[in-house]
């Protein structure tokens, strides 16, 4: 009998294994991590969790540099019966997804000991959803694309809800699930009319159903494609909060765990948009006249959204909840820049390089953002409004230094990373000649500027109206505070400002750009 | 040796911002450290020829970097910056308490300002350019926000940096275009450039000069800036940040000389700033506000002299703007000190002050002549250029300009002695606390510099005259005269510091209107930006109402109405009407399911026949010829009424209740969906792409997957990666649920409730 089964051949294709390392890692660790933890029960409370899920991510990133060095000799490789690509992009949204991994699994130790939570789990799903988004950005076929999405979202919906004793956290999660549930089901169907409109959900096979005899615009003349188009696209723009399917982001910014909410604005909106670019460049780049609008449409809504309704929150998780919408809609000036059929030597690259360093320098900056939160939370997470800023750089004043370099950052201005990726975008968009939105961009982010300043502003104020003997008052001092988390927020602020300081990295980022422009 | 100072700036703003958390007084005097030798390096390099360019490349690929040149226009404008700054530093020590709050961020954010500054008049391509600007934007803001929790002050700070920051994307779009039509970024390489882009930039560039230089009507931030403590006010809203715009004008006025809209635009702001300046100066009676109100006049004049554009205006325009800056910035320091001494700044309370405040009031008096012109003076020189340079002009334009420029000057001299009288005037004796020396020398120091400037006026030539042949070559003849002779500019200048004088003495006896004037146009500004945060209150009532149902159903709503383009790609042909009797009642029995569950009251029963529904539709998978995936369809409807089972054991029996109208809103929705949806299918199998992948999948499991049942070789050959997938979906699954299931602990059970 058993001979018998070793003789059957199957001819299953060759799974290069070490171009998807670091997807493998992150999923393997996840698992590897509960299950020794349920084993060894000691293990559970102390460092180990915390430390093995950022050694995982250091692990993944150690491949991610080994396979950027292979890819850039051989080029775009194919793997896993060619469901998946592995190129320059791939590798270095899969790095910034590592290190959106390893900030939050540091920021999650102190968080939850304060909280008093214990357990593995909040690793495990920070390490399982991570590796959702690196089959995300990597897959070739809508399938796998919807798989990926899958597994990045359901961890987090239910991170969004694991802060037990709040009822806002429970209630963050169930809205998220239940709004994504649906925009998942709408990107469903939207694969589901790909499929009856061109007969294949592999995104080469897409792509070439729509070229006709000469291999130039589409020639699939079917509304079918279009609204397959919109509805994938409605299910990416619900993942990265574009405006107007982003009516989830305050409610579940707020509610959620601020750790969580870290990862939520750093890792998950990265994946989503490495998702729908990759989507959109190789399965519908014979239809960029088509989508470009609606990425402009999403653009405009976004930054004017985004923007205006961030001024009037009184919440700093709330306003910055909004403040990642604006950014969502920075990013998509990006891919839109990235996109232009006009200039693919020229402004696409230059869109490509903003898209990308977009990424890294917001997935840093907005991790150690929602770090500081984290830290200042107080227990049991709720201490977030604008008043609990108060006079915190009296108090603690390196925190408050650190934060407000973050707040400078996001609000783009010069010598952070933030002010560089806000040029690139721009310049990207004036160089395809996208002048209304490159003026919305300018807009809004000077509405923005005045968000982050009122933050900054009410941190310096001398007075604070906290009452001194308040029994949960702000701890003065760093060492009040859990050193990992610290820790990560000094990370995410020095990189935020050599990346916005230091022209470090440009040929990473020009190489990367290029493999995304050659997806089209 | 840029670097190194420019460094020594941000070593400074921490050692300031360290040492200044023990007392503000020490934070003040280590950030003045950094100026101080900023200033010494300058002045080294006064009378050598010099033009060094400073260059880091930044990113390649956009042109961006940071490059510095030092020429003498350079070096004038770094002596004004920290020459000023470092006396403003050692000023602030005195006008703080030495224990004064904020003493670990205020030296370090006003070293900021000063750091950006730096870099501001040093820069030499566009983006560094760009870079400072906004830098000073926000420390100004930093600044005018400072320690104020009064509601006014804080929306005067928001106001300002709205307006600036406004200006600051201007610039930056300006400069996208700029850079794209004369292909470069360094400053000084720009060539003039002309078409309608070269309009859009000219524009641009002049929309963000006069944001900056406070130009009607942004005007308005600036009088609401000096809720900010004095030493701010002199140094930003005087001496320097307020310039930076009329540097701009300077350095880019030759590159759009062949612009149309350029000179129009620039003397139109020029001049109705320069008299709406000087009306606000004469009708204002808090003292700082008299000054703030002149810097705005005077601005005003500085733009109109570079819009003129001949070489002898730009002389006179960077002649007034150093004579400005010294005489302003100790008009402002003595307005501080008698502030903080007599605890007003309201010239119809103060009184007496000659005898009291004698070294002040000689400062003030000196400095106020200075700005009316009066001979003998920096000031006058000046002032004389600037006549000199309008009476230059011919035609109209010396009849429009020439008009503007002395009626300005009038009334210049008239609210300079309105401010000396207002303030030192006869009047009730106020009392006075004691002299603080930090803050004397420093205003000691600037009112003597407007009469040394007069006396080696000879210096102030070899220093001046080289920077404007920067801007233009043509001004190297001109030169300040200590005497000019009587010639009719000579006259004119008499001429208006006389009217001026009997004007300012005039207004200045009168005391009625005892309330102060508001500043037109700021509250409609003010107005303006509360409309919108109203409106965006509304608005995220409106749509950020936070109720699930209702983002539901308008997501639902949306995505069903896109598939209104189906209905004409349905090809009528195409339908039939069954393939098999028993189609029939099975499709009834759907439909009835799928209605009753919208009707029933219990959760049991929707979780019934919500099965109901899923075994109907896999009754009409077996129907169709599949019957692996008939099972498979009923495995799952099993497994999910069995979980929905084990759920609802934790819930209510009955739903809450809905009332009429939502209950009908969303059967709507849901009725509207289930539409969309039959029409997408229909639409879709009348126009079929290819054949059906039927055969090929069929022939597939039964040759390499070596299976019958279809759906399970899908599930384990074919698609094998997408199940493993699915498989790691339903884990990360279970590890959710078990992590949810987890109860709180007790402490935390009690906290909840």
């Amino acid at each position: 009998m058993i001979e018998q089964l070793l003789q059957v051949q199957t001819d299953s294709p060759e799974v290069a294994w070490s171009l998807i390392a670091p997807l493998v890692t992150l999923a393997l660790g996840g698992i590897l991590l509960i299950t020794i933890s349920s084993l060894i029960p000691s293990l559970k409370d102390n460092w180990f969790p915390a430390a093995f899920t950022a050694g995982t991510a250091a692990a993944a990133m150690v491949f991610v540099v080994d396979i950027w060095d292979r890819v850039s000799s051989t080029g775009p490789e194919f793997v896993v019966a060619n469901s998946m690509s592995v190129d320059q992009y791939t590798v270095f949204v899969t790095g910034v997804i590592c290190i959106s991994v390893f900030l939050v699994s540091l920021l999650f130790h102190g968080y939850l000991q304060r909280e008093g939570f214990s357990g593995p789990e909040w690793y495990v799903l920070i390490l399982m959803s991570a590796s959702g988004g690196v089959l995300l950005a990597s897959a070739e076929d809508l399938i796998v694309t919807f798989i990926g999405l899958e597994i990045l979202s359901i961890a987090v919906y239910v991170l969004a809800s694991l802060h037990l004793r709040r009822g806002e956290s429970q209630e963050a999660g169930f809205k998220y699930f239940l709004l994504g549930a649906l925009s998942s089901a709408l990107f469903l169907y939207g694969i589901a009319l790909t499929y009856g409109a061109t007969g294949s959900t592999r995104l080469t096979g897409i792509s070439q159903s729509g070229l006709n005899e000469r291999g130039l615009s589409p020639a699939v003349d079917s509304s079918m494609i279009l609204v397959a188009m919109a509805l994938l696209m409605v299910g990416f723009a619900f993942k990265v909060s574009a405006v107007p399917f982003h009516l989830w982001t305050p409610d579940v910014y707020e509610g959620s765990p601020s750790p969580v909410v870290a990862f939520m604005a750093s890792a998950v909106k990265v994946a989503g948009f490495a998702g729908m670019l990759r989507v959109f460049f190789v399965g519908f780049g014979p239809y960029v006249e088509d989508w470009r609008p609606l990425l402009q449409g999403l653009a405009i809504a976004s930054l004017v959204v985004g923007s205006l309704l961030a001024i009037a929150q009184s919440n700093v998780k709330r306003m910055l909840a909004y403040s990642s919408i604006t950014h969502a809609g920075f990013i998509l000036i990006g891919i839109y820049a990235a996109a232009d059929p006009e200039s693919r030597s020229n402004g696409g690259v230059l869109g490509a390089e903003a898209f990308l360093f977009y990424l890294l320098a917001y997935t840093i900056m907005v991790a150690g953002t929602f770090g500081v939160i984290t830290l200042i939370g107080r227990r049991d997470d709720g201490r977030h409004s604008l008043d609990d800023y108060r006079g915190l750089f009296k108090s603690n004043p390196v925190l408050a230094v650190l934060m407000s370099a973050l707040l400078f950052a996001q609000a783009g201005i010069p010598f952070t990373s933030g002010f560089l990726a806000k040029f690139r975008v721009i310049a990207a968009a004036a160089q395809s000649e996208a002048y209304v939105l490159a003026g919305v961009a300018m807009l809004a982010s000077v509405v923005a500027a005045v968000l982050y300043l009122r933050i900054v502003v009410s941190m310096f104020l001398v007075d604070s109206p906290a009452e001194a003997d308040e029994p949960d008052a702000l701890p003065s001092g760093l060492s009040a505070f859990p050193l990992a988390g610290v820790t990560a927020v000094a990370i995410a602020v020095v990189a935020t400002i050599a990346l916005g300081v230091l022209p470090f990295g440009q040929e990473i980022l020009t190489d990367a750009a290029e493999a995304m422009s050659a997806m089209r | 040796m840029i670097w190194v100072l420019l460094a020594a700036h941000i070593v400074g703003i921490f050692a300031a911002s360290y040492s200044g958390r023990s007392s503000m007084r020490t934070g003040l005097l280590v950030a003045a450290i950094a100026p101080a030798l900023t200033t010494a390096w300058a002045t080294t390099q006064l009378l050598k020829p010099n033009d060094t360019v400073y260059e880091m490349v930044w990113v390649q690929g956009l042109d961006l970097s940071l490059r510095f040149r030092v020429d003498s226009l350079a070096i004038l404008m770094t002596i004004l910056v920290s020459g000023i700054g470092a006396l403003v530093f050692v000023y602030a020590s005195g006008y703080f308490k030495p224990s004064a709050d904020g003493g670990s961020h205020f030296p370090a954010s006003l070293l900021l300002f000063s750091f950006s500054m730096l870099g501001l008049v040093l820069a030499d391509s566009i983006w560094t350019l760009f870079i400072f600007w906004e830098l000073t934007s926000v420390s100004s803001f930093l600044l005018v926000g400072f320690k104020n929790l009064d509601v006014d002050v804080r929306i005067a700070a928001r106001r300002a940096l709205l307006i600036t920051g406004g200006g600051g994307l201007a610039l930056l779009a300006g400069f996208l275009i700029l850079a794209d039509a004369s292909n470069t970024t360094v400053l000084s390489n720009l060539e003039p450039i002309s078409g309608p882009n070269a309009g859009i930039a000219a524009a641009l560039l002049m929309f963000a000069a006069a944001t900056k230089s406070a130009q009607m009507p942004f005007h308005i931030w600036l009088p609401g800036a000096m809720a900010a403590p004095t030493p701010v006010s002199a140094y930003l809203h005087s001496a320097t940040m307020v310039k930076a715009g009329i540097l701009l004008l300077a350095s880019t006025s030759a590159t759009f000389e062949d612009v149309a809209i350029w000179k129009p635009l620039g003397l139109t702001l020029g001049i109705s700033t320069m008299l709406w300046g000087a009306f606000g100066a004469l009708r204002h009676r808090d003292a700082k506000l008299i000054l703030a109100w002149g810097t705005i006049s005077q601005l005003g004049l500085l733009v109109t002299l570079l819009s003129v554009g001949t070489p002898k205006a730009t002389f006179a325009a960077m002649s007034l703007l150093t004579a400005h800056a010294v005489f302003k910035a100790a008009l402002f320091i003595t307005v501080g000190e008698i502030d903080i001494r007599t605890g007003t700044r309201d010239i119809y309370e103060l009184g007496g002050l000659t005898k009291s405040m004698p070294i002040t009031f000689a400062v003030a008096a000196i400095s106020a002549a200075s700005m009316a012109g009066v001979p003998l003076l920096l000031g006058f020189a000046a002032k004389e250029a600037a006549i000199e340079a309008v009476l230059d002009l011919k035609g109209t334009e010396l009849w429009l300009v020439g008009g503007a420029v002395i009626g300005g000057a009038v009334m210049t001299v008239a609210y300079s002695l309105r401010f000396v009288l207002g303030v030192f005037g006869p009047g009730p004796q106020t009392s006075v606390s004691p002299r603080r020396s930090a803050m004397t020398v420093p205003a000691v120091a600037l009112g003597a510099a407007s009469i040394a400037g007069y006396i080696f006026l000879g210096s102030v030539n070899s220093i001046v005259g080289p920077a404007v042949v920067e801007l233009d070559e043509k001004a190297n003849v001109y030169s300040l005269l200590r005497w000019p002779g009587f010639t009719p500019g000579l006259l004119t200048s008499l001429s208006v510091v006389i009217v001026g004088f009997l004007i300012g003495y005039s207004v200045s006896t009168r005391t009625e209107g005892a309330n102060a004037p508001t500043a037109i146009g700021a509250s409609f500004a003010d107005r303006s930006i509360n409309e919108v945060l109203t409106f965006a209150r509304e608005l995220i009532g409106r749509i950020q109402h936070g109720s699930l149902p209702v983002y539901l159903a308008t997501m639902m709503t949306t995505a069903s109405l896109a598939a209104t383009p189906f209905v004409t790609a349905i090809d009528p042909d195409s339908l039939r009407r069954w393939d098999h009797v028993l189609q029939i009642p099975l499709g009834f029995g759907v439909v009835a399911s799928a209605v009753a569950g919208a009707f029933v009251t219990t959760r049991l029963s929707a979780a019934l026949t919500l099965g109901a529904v899923g075994i109907g539709v896999s009754g009409l998978f077996a129907l169709h010829g599949a019957p692996d995936l008939a099972l498979t369809q009923l495995l799952v409807e099993t497994v999910v009424v069995v979980g929905f089972v084990i759920g609802l054991g934790r819930l209510s029996r009955r739903f809450p209740p809905v009332g009429g109208a939502w209950h009908a809103t969303r059967m709507a929705v849901a009725v509207l969906g289930g539409i969309a949806v039959m029409v997408a299918l229909i639409a879709s199998a009348s126009d079929p792409t290819g054949l059906p992948p039927v055969a090929a999948l069929s022939e597939g499991a039964v040759e390499q997957g070596g299976g019958k049942n279809i759906v399970n070789v899908i599930l384990t050959d074919i698609r094998a990666l997408d199940t493993l997938g699915e498989v790691v979906v339903l884990a990360t699954v279970a590890i959710g649920i078990m992590a949810l299931a987890k109860s709180p602990k007790p402490e935390g059970r009690k906290a909840a409730q």
